[in-house]
């Protein structure tokens, strides 16, 4: 139970330090680049500074990421969220299950998403075509992801032998 | 479920109450209703025995197999 109590307060810290602050900066970047695009120009993208006039494109490029910015932030809320069923010894409610298979696609989107959004960026700011198959993040979002889908099926398949456990006389 | 529970029948037949039965065999009476209603998934042998012996009768007496309608 200790180890739950400060899992819960690192996700708490990790919450009200990165994510909350994170939230507004993301929300403030795409209302600026949209008022003065120029601030797209100040900005390193893929560790070069891109030429004028793709503004359009960094602009789409810029959505893209804060979306899947958000959606990482959502999930990491989600997660939070279901950490206190587990405080209030409910493990195998209804909506952990719900809550770890919707973390788990979000994850596998993130990493798929996230993956093509990377080689597109290289594409357009480094003109280079580049796959890398190695030990990337990508790969172990994908994989933390379908972690978690499986987790959801077995606290489905839990739940249910718990169930039949308890109406059992 | 195919499955009935005539423990109420039983009760009956014996005048005994469901709190009486239930503190002879030892289990709750929340856990006698659930047997009593067929809501139970399973019946340990134990507390079909105990059951039995309490109200003494033989397990055919208590579990009964109807069909389901299959219209239903």
């Amino acid at each position: 139970m200790r180890k739950l109590i400060i899992l819960k307060s690192l996700v708490d810290f990790v919450w009200i330090v990165v994510c909350l602050p994170l939230l507004l900066v993301i929300l403030i970047f795409l209302v600026l680049i949209f008022i003065n695009p120029e601030v797209l120009n100040r900005v390193s993208w893929m560790g070069s500074i891109p030429q004028e006039g793709s503004e359009i494109v960094l602009q789409i490029y810029s959505v893209s990421t804060a979306a899947m910015m958000y959606l990482g932030i959502y999930s990491f809320y989600v997660f939070r969220k279901t950490l206190r069923y587990f405080m209030n010894i409910k493990p195998f409610h209804e909506e952990v299950i719900k809550n770890f298979n919707t973390i788990g696609i979000m994850l596998c989107g993130l990493g798929i998403v996230g993956a093509i959004l990377v080689f597109i960026g290289r594409l357009v700011f480094e003109t280079k075509i580049r796959i890398s198959l190695g030990f990337s993040p990508y790969l172990i979002l994908l994989c933390l992801g379908l972690f978690f889908m499986v987790l959801s099926e077995t606290f489905k398949v839990a739940k249910h032998a718990k169930e039949e456990n308890e109406l059992t006389i | 479920m195919p499955i009935e529970v005539n423990l109420d029948v039983m009760l009956a037949k014996r005048d005994m109450k469901s709190n009486e039965l239930a503190e002879i065999i030892g289990i709750t009476t929340a856990n006698l209703s659930i047997l009593k209603t067929g809501k139970a998934k399973a019946m340990r042998f134990s507390t079909l025995e105990a059951i039995c012996e309490a109200l003494d009768c033989q397990p055919g007496d208590i579990l009964e197999f109807v069909e389901e309608d299959p219209i239903k």
